[in-house]
């Protein structure tokens, strides 16, 4: 899996907030707004990544079970499918 | 999908990628982004997020406020434009530009906005000088 190239990460406010630099997106009014280990993952996303291996560096950076790890992507996962961010 | 007025009106802010040229040399058409968020106090020199009768959103700088009616400008424009102040949305409080962030508390900002926007005369000048050296290059 891969995320679309169209959008950057920015850090403002604190917050980490994912902008799309494509004009598809005018329309919408798309930008994604996470937390730091959302963050993490996005830049993993940024190249063509398993599911596993996202898992995998999870667990190696945040020192978590694989359970949790799972529950956690899952859900960051979702919400990038749900604004059509994610090619898998 | 919501409009970014609901979308400041639930989260508190919005957040986008700037489209054309009307607030450059600050910020530029498809490569830096702004963060919008809900105020209920404007001061002239805030660059703020307004809603035109037809709907179409501007950025644009206020230059001067009368009572309930703020005056806009781009800082790449030298019309101004007269908006009520319900049209507004929100205010820039951090910009990124060139992939760097910026919040519009610091220093070199503030000194950009009072100097480039003093008066036009002196941006038409200003203009002349910035574009001579730098031009339009990304």
């Amino acid at each position: 899996m891969k995320l679309n190239s169209d959008y950057v990460l920015r850090t403002f406010a604190g917050k980490y907030i994912a902008v799309s630099v494509n004009d598809s997106a005018d329309n919408n009014n798309v930008f994604i707004t996470m937390n730091k280990s959302s963050a993490f993952v996005w830049e993993l996303l940024q190249k063509e990544i398993s599911y596993e291996e996202v898992i995998s560096k999870i667990i190696e950076k945040y020192n978590i079970d694989e359970t949790t790890a799972k529950v956690d992507l899952d859900e960051f996962l979702d919400k990038l499918r749900k604004a059509g961010v994610l090619y898998e | 999908m919501n409009s970014p007025r609901d979308i400041v009106n639930n989260m508190g802010y919005y957040s986008a990628t700037v489209h054309g040229y009307s607030m450059y040399p600050l910020l530029f058409d498809h490569r830096d982004s702004v963060y919008i968020e809900k105020s209920d106090e404007y001061r002239k020199y805030d660059v703020a997020l307004f809603e035109r009768a037809d709907g179409q959103l501007v950025l644009h700088r206020i230059i001067k406020i009368k009572d309930s009616v703020l005056y806009f400008c781009g800082d790449n424009d030298f019309v101004i434009e007269k908006v009520e102040k319900q049209q507004v949305i929100g205010k820039m409080t951090e910009f990124s530009r060139k992939g760097k962030e910026y919040k519009t508390s610091d220093f070199f900002y503030k000194l950009y906005s009072r100097v480039w926007c003093f008066s036009p005369f002196t941006r038409r000048v200003l203009k002349r000088v910035y574009n001579l050296f730098v031009g339009l290059r990304r």
